[in-house]
């Protein structure tokens, strides 16, 4: 059976983002690539096929975009696929050694999936979250950050009992209630939002 | 426009590329992606020159530099090197190249380094060796070694993308122009890289390249990355013969340049005609020449006693006739030739035919109608803005034909000429062109066209004509009006028109081209059928056509496989053992057209010049030299003697003068034509020609291993030529 | 602000300056601060209203007046770009977001898309109406997940409230506005490639000129900014051209996202005003580096090192300051590297970044970047190199550098050709002894 056999409101839904034209239509490709894989957690070539005749165009093109692209998969990834920042900020705080621990406690090499189905690891590149660093994300979902010893012991155990623990996106910004920047020492400086002048706005603004 | 190229000032249209001004003074650039009929790209990054333009100031004068008398207006040149096939020259433009810029040979030095980096050097085993862009490039302007230092990329070396493609992914340099070429050209996206950086390398996942022009990849792929696998380890470039000549396979006539060696049609290649095929030849044209040199006739076969075929001389065989058609009178005997034959040979038939006085005469395939509408050249098509195609399948009948309607399609953009050639870097030309589906209309069956139409009328062919005169539908109205809205409007003809077209069709035909203004293609049934209606080559009052071969007394078939024989005496005159030269009581070997000089006329009316190549087919003769054996057999006078007769007689008979026809060819309008009833005729180039047996690339190393054959270290010399027909 | 002195008050350069204010991110980390309601109460849908108010071609002016210059690196004057869409061709235009954030340092786009996705909206629809774009996308880079939901939220939102969607507030304007998630290509940023991918096609970078505003996403007129600009831009329409102009130096105007990365007290993303000192950011307000430093990269991987001394540390975070100092502003992802950590190694990860993202579209950048010069690093860091290596990176530079389709294969040249020029004892030391002078350490703790 073809996977969007059963989804017609979804294509339609991707669809009416794109204008109604041979070009809008191949815009579909990445948002219909990006359905696939979350659901089955891969793209095989049968899906590549349905989704170039969606998109109105071949197996080739579909195939030559998805392997662009380092988060769209051929092969089945594991249940829980840690990519793992390996970008300089990572590097600096260590993701060497936190990747050398995932391969070696999880006895699974890139490409390969644990035996029990739930691991598989990927080195990727700056996941823009330098400043709370080591950083993993696992499968489509959230950031892990500030990943140390002793969180990637946590989170590990967790998913080999199944339980994924919720991504954490702690904000590393220094804005107080009031609105007001807090210097390292603590002090808040500045001014607020409050404290700008508005300009007036439509005659039926609410300001 | 002046721009000032290495010091040397020159006049150039707006417009023109850096690149194309740089070889316009005479200059060279090394470069690899760009093409003359692709867009420009600018992805090598070979073609790289200093480049720098004049100024105005806020009032519109230049920025001068220098006083008095001797300011000129002050040259400000880019920070850094320009890829000159993607950069526009503009008035004053200054641009210098490797010739008169340290800084451009080194940058190109240093870029032939990066190109060369990954690329396997395995020149000596490579079929491109010898024709390869890369070597003589490297040689040009390269440092001469590499620093590189570590292990290349290693990458599958043998991968066939189809039957007749085969891909060496470590040659690739990425330059993507046979991308771009499916994309742009015959309009599939049908071959893309696969992954990105350097890891990036061409594949299909259609489970092979589909047929149809997929060839001419091998051609440009300015590297040994793409092989042609028919003629894979045939030999090496400097070994083959090269022929300028054209193809017959189809009546498109397209330039090709046919590679032989050791008396062995190995290759075709296409040969650029810009009037004609721009760059590109169809599959079959390329692909399809195996039957030249397989199971060839070589010498003449007569009957023995026991009534079997065997190999004889000439001589034997003209005693044979003379044998055969004793008793006869010279007129009973009918002559009957393919319409690829030359107009040369159609001119000696004639010639034979009014010494024999024979009315039985015929050549087919043809149709029975003449067009007098405007005749559409194939520039006209590919820059028309309405093209209406009606009962035809181009796959079979003029496959090149297809492409020229898809370049209509995606802007008719024609890159101009200049001296050194056709502008290598069109800047007009875009990747992913928009295409205008809506230009096209087709009517009649399904065909590969369809895909890129915006108009499809399913319908009867031979009813459409005289429909469109009175449109009785939506989708007929909408066909007349996009004709009628149209500037430049073209009509293509196919076979379901053509063939059997009823007595209104003239008059339809030509009431719908006054209409509309359009101008008319109706693609011939054969290579040359429409240069042969010119002569006298139909039956005369009472005559038989060559569909009623098997009444007549006795007769002489060239190159026609009607699958009978006369009721009498019967000559077959063939490359190949036919059913009809099986049945036939003396055979006569005859040359392909890639054996043969003489003239052709396309399906737009260009005179094209065939040249021979240097196959060995024995004792093989063309027609003219044949009709001579066959004269002497009857007793009549020589009707030619040789091509230099034939072309006399169509000087004298049709006022034609061949004798300097240009490379490129010429458009011609006979005056007069001959037509008469015709068989049903269904134009087959495919299956007809596409026998082609590609081997696998082991079963080919093992039948190189099993011939002896060894990697040739030098020139050899050109084998002796054969089969000629002077 | 109004200016009632005489003479124009002194621009503003420090956020310690009491007339500073965070405005970008002034309700970044608070709760609910993604939601209509929330964004509503905090002055939310005002600026567009003001847009509407003052019509299109004021916004424009607006916000050339503002100084408003692109944030996404290359520091491009916005009024200027949005005023090269043709005005009245007729023909659909697009605004996109380039939300893709990859350059590694950078990381303030994505608490501006996960947090106050309204404020970008709005920014977007304003910069739409100005440009008389009937359509926009925000691009936004697949990891970005959670704030792609966010996103979509906010938009769902925005639209059930009338502010996307058919005549907006009753101004007559329409505008939708959707979300296309990347998928991992650093390439995707260059806004070229961005539109390439938008379209369902490789992500190479396409050639220019024909520039977006002329032929851009699907051939038709288009503008691409920052998440960042877009943001400015309704603060700009909030508060004014005057207010946003009064901060930063002459030339580099308002106030920018600057990001700390690298070991210091307090790594994170400050609201300042260009022209601040690399000195108050990383002191006053990261907290100070933890460790003896060496080498700031000011402004996202691909901005040439700049050397850990005092005039580095004085020198005012502008794009023309930074500029003459031999770097580049870039995003203001500023990363601090220690001494104790081997610049070779750094280097390395930085070049193999590079090599890994090459889109592999043209030959110094594919051969040169990802097949060669990753291999010169690896060949030095890890112990073999030899007499003659430095020289040849350098020389490979020189032959890569400007001879490129796009500017990836440029960025990749920032941190060789300067940490080479710093550095070069570090290199010499392992392209004669082989061995490192600062070798590895552990570096993977707690926190
Ligand atoms: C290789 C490369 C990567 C880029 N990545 C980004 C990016 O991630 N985010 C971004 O906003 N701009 C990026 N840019 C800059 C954009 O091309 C473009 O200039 C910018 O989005 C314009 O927005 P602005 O004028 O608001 O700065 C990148 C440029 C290049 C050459
Ligand atoms: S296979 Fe040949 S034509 Fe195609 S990209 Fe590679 S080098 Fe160019
Ligand atoms: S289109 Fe016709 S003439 Fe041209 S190569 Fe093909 S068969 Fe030959
Ligand atoms: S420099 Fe060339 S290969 Fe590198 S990303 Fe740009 S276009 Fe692609
Ligand atoms: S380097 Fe890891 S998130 Fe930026
Ligand atoms: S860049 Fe390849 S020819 Fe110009």
């Amino acid at each position: 059976m073809t996977y969007f056999e059963t989804k017609q409101p979804l294509v339609a839904d991707i669809f009416s983002r794109y204008p109604d034209s041979p070009q809008g239509r191949r815009s579909a490709l990445m948002p219909l690539l990006r359905e696939v894989q979350d659901a089955e957690g891969f793209v095989s070539e049968s899906r590549m096929a349905e989704i170039a005749a969606l998109c109105g165009t071949t197996a080739t093109e579909v195939r030559s975009v998805m392997s662009f692209y380092s988060t769209y998969h051929t092969l089945p990834t594991g249940k829980y696929h840690l990519q793992v920042c390996s970008t300089l900020m990572c590097a600096l705080a260590g993701a060497d050694e936190l990747w050398d621990h995932l391969v070696e406690s999880l006895d699974v090499q890139p490409g390969e999936v644990s035996p029990d189905g739930r691991f598989s690891v990927q080195k990727v590149e700056c996941l823009g979250s330098c400043g709370t660093a080591p950083v993993m994300q696992i499968g489509d979902d959230g950031y892990y950050e500030n990943v140390g010893p002793g969180k990637c012991a946590q989170i590990l155990e967790s998913l080999r009992n199944d339980l994924q623990p919720l991504p954490d996106n702690p904000v590393p910004v220094t804005v107080g209630d009031d609105g007001r920047q807090v210097l390292a020492t603590g002090q808040a400086v500045g001014s607020s939002v409050t404290g700008l002048h508005r300009l007036p706005g439509h005659a039926g603004g609410d300001a | 426009m002046k721009v000032t190229v290495d010091g040397t000032e020159i006049d150039l249209p707006a417009g023109t590329s850096a690149i194309d001004a740089v070889f316009s003074a005479g200059g060279d650039v090394p470069y690899f992606c760009a093409h003359k009929y692709l867009s420009p790209v600018g992805a090598c990054r070979m073609c790289l020159v200093e480049s720098g333009s004049p100024r105005r100031n806020p009032d519109g004068s230049f920025v001068m530099e220098g006083e008095g008398d001797a300011a000129t207006p002050k040259v400000f040149w880019f920070p850094k090197p320009m890829a000159s096939c993607t950069m526009q020259a503009t008035e004053g433009m200054h641009i210098r190249s490797a010739k008169t810029s340290q800084v451009v040979a080194k940058a190109q030095a240093g870029m032939m380094e990066f190109t060369l980096l990954n690329h396997p050097l395995d020149c000596p085993t490579c079929d491109k060796g010898g024709a390869c862009e890369l070597q003589d490039r490297a040689f040009e302007y390269g440092y001469g070694a590499s620093r590189f230092g570590f292990d290349r990329r290693h990458a599958d070396k043998h991968y066939p993308l189809s039957d007749f493609v085969i891909l060496d992914q470590e040659r690739c340099i990425h330059c993507k122009r046979c991308v771009r070429y499916f994309e742009e050209v015959p309009g599939q996206e049908v071959l893309d890289f696969i992954e990105r950086g350097g890891h990036t390398f061409i594949d299909t996942q259609e489970g092979g390249l589909p047929t149809g022009f997929s060839g001419n990849i091998t051609d440009i792929c300015p590297v040994g990355a793409l092989l042609d696998n028919v003629a894979r380890f045939r030999g090496r470039n400097w070994e083959y013969d090269h022929t300028p000549t054209t193809c017959t396979l189809c009546p498109v006539g397209c330039s090709i340049t046919v590679d032989a060696r050791n008396g062995r049609l190995e290759r075709i290649v296409a040969r650029e005609n810009r009037d004609v095929n721009e760059a590109w030849i169809c599959d079959a044209g390329r692909f399809g020449h195996v039957f030249a040199s397989e199971e060839r006739l070589t010498t003449p076969l007569i009957r023995d006693e026991d009534g079997q075929l065997v190999a004889a001389t000439w001589d034997a065989a003209i005693d044979a006739m003379k044998r055969g058609f004793s008793g006869m009178r010279t007129a009973d005997v009918a002559l009957y030739l393919g319409a690829d034959s030359t107009l040369e040979e159609g001119a000696a038939l004639e010639a034979l035919a009014a010494a024999t006085g024979t009315r039985s005469v015929d050549h087919a395939p043809r149709y029975e109608v003449s067009v007098t509408a405007p005749q559409a050249t194939l520039t006209d098509v590919a820059t028309a803005d309405a093209i209406v195609v009606i009962g035809a399948d181009l796959g079979e009948e003029a496959p090149v034909l297809e492409l020229r309607i898809l370049e209509a399609l995606r802007g008719g953009l024609i890159p101009p000429e200049f001296a050194h050639g056709t502008a290598i870097a069109d800047l007009r030309l875009v990747e992913r062109p928009a295409r205008r589906p809506e230009r096209l209309a087709v009517i009649g069956r399904e065909s590969r066209l369809w895909a890129h139409a915006g108009h499809r009328v399913s319908a009867d062919s031979q009813g459409a004509l005289a429909r469109l005169t009175h449109p009785d539908t939506d989708e007929l109205r909408a066909v007349v009006a996009l004709l009628d809205g149209a500037e430049r409007p073209v009509i293509i003809l196919g076979a379901d028109v053509l063939s059997g077209a009823g007595g209104s069709f003239s008059a339809n035909l030509t009431d719908l081209a006054s209409r509309t203004g359009a101008r008319v293609i109706a693609i011939p049934a054969a290579a040359n059928s429409r240069g042969l209606a010119a002569l006298n080559l139909v039956p005369r009052a009472g005559g038989l056509p060559v569909w009623r071969a098997q009444e007549a007394p006795a007769a002489f078939i060239s190159r026609l496989d009607p699958g009978v024989r006369a009721a009498g005496f019967t000559v077959v005159h063939d490359t190949h053992l036919t059913a009809t030269a099986r049945l036939a009581d003396v055979v006569l070997p005859a040359v392909t057209n890639y054996e043969k000089r003489g003239t052709v006329q396309n399906l737009e009316g260009r005179l094209l010049p065939l040249h021979p190549a240097a196959i060995q087919s024995g004792e093989s003769a063309d027609l003219i030299r044949t009709l001579s054996a066959l004269a002497e057999a009857l007793g009549v006078k020589a009707p030619a003697r040789g091509l230099r007769g034939a072309q006399a007689l169509l000087a004298d008979h049709l006022g034609l003068d061949l004798s300097d026809l240009p490379a490129r060819g010429a458009l011609h309008t006979f005056r007069r034509t001959f037509a008469g009833p015709a068989a049903p005729h269904t134009p087959t180039l495919w299956t007809e020609r596409m026998h082609a047996r590609p081997l696998s690339w082991v079963d080919r190393i093992e039948e190189l291993v099993h011939s002896d054959w060894q990697l040739p270290g030098a020139p050899a010399a050109p084998p002796a030529r054969a089969g000629g027909s002077d | 602000m109004t200016a009632t002195a005489p003479t124009p008050p002194k621009p503003i350069t420090s956020a310690k300056d009491p007339r500073f204010a965070p405005t970008l991110y002034a309700h970044v980390g608070q709760a609910e601060s993604w939601t209509l309601a929330y964004y509503r109460q905090n002055g939310g849908y005002e600026p567009v209203r003001r847009a509407f108010a003052v019509g299109p071609d004021a916004v424009i002016d607006e916000v050339k007046k503002s100084g408003l210059r692109g944030r996404g690196g290359a520091g491009f004057a916005t009024g200027l770009k949005w005023s090269f869409m043709p005005l009245k061709d007729g023909k659909p235009h697009y605004v996109i977001c380039n939300a893709d954030e990859s350059e590694p340092g950078s990381f303030k786009d994505r608490y501006l898309l996960s947090e106050d996705p309204h404020q970008l909206i709005e920014g977007m629809i304003i910069a739409a109406y100005a440009m008389r774009a009937s359509v926009g996308y925000i691009y936004i880079r697949g990891e970005y997940v959670h704030a792609a939901e966010r996103i979509w939220a906010a938009i769902h939102e925005a639209r059930t409230a009338g502010l996307l969607g058919q005549n907006i507030l009753g101004s007559g304007f329409d505008f939708q506005l959707y979300v296309h998630r990347g998928a991992g290509a650093y390439i995707c940023g260059e806004e070229t490639a961005l539109m390439n991918s938008l379209e369902g096609l490789r992500a190479n970078p396409r050639l220019k000129p024909p520039f977006p505003a002329a032929a851009g996403l699907y051939g038709l007129p288009t503008t691409i900014n920052n998440v960042e600009t877009f943001c400015a831009a309704t603060q700009i329409l909030r508060y004014g051209a005057d207010w946003h102009a009064g901060m930063g130096t002459e030339k580099s105007r308002g106030m920018k996202l600057f990001q700390v990365s690298g070991p210091v007290a307090r790594p994170g993303v400050y609201e300042l005003p260009l022209g601040t000192t690399f000195r108050e950011l990383i002191y006053d307000w990261a907290g100070g580096p933890l460790e003896e430093m060496k080498a700031i990269i000011p402004g996202g991987s691909s901005c040439p090192m700049l050397p850990w001394t005092d005039a580095t540390l004085d020198t005012p975070m502008d794009y023309e300051s930074v500029a003459a100092a031999g770097s580049m502003l870039g995003t203001g992802g500023v990363t601090l590297i220690p001494q104790a950590d081997c610049i070779v190694n750094a280097t390395w990860n930085l070049v193999r970044f590079y090599g890994h993202e090459s889109c592999g579209k043209c030959t110094p950048c594919r051969e040169g970047i990802s097949s060669w010069m990753t291999r010169m690093y690896q060949k030095l860091a890890t112990g073999r190199g030899q007499p003659g290596d430095v020289q040849l990176i350098l020389d490979m530079s020189d032959n890569i550098g400007g001879r490129s389709f796009c500017a990836l294969a440029d960025a990749c040249l920032g941190p060789v050709l300067s940490s080479i020029k710093l550095f070069r004892e570090e290199y010499d030391a392992l392209a004669t002894t082989q061995q490192p002078l600062y070798p590895a350490r552990r570096r993977w703790r707690d926190r």
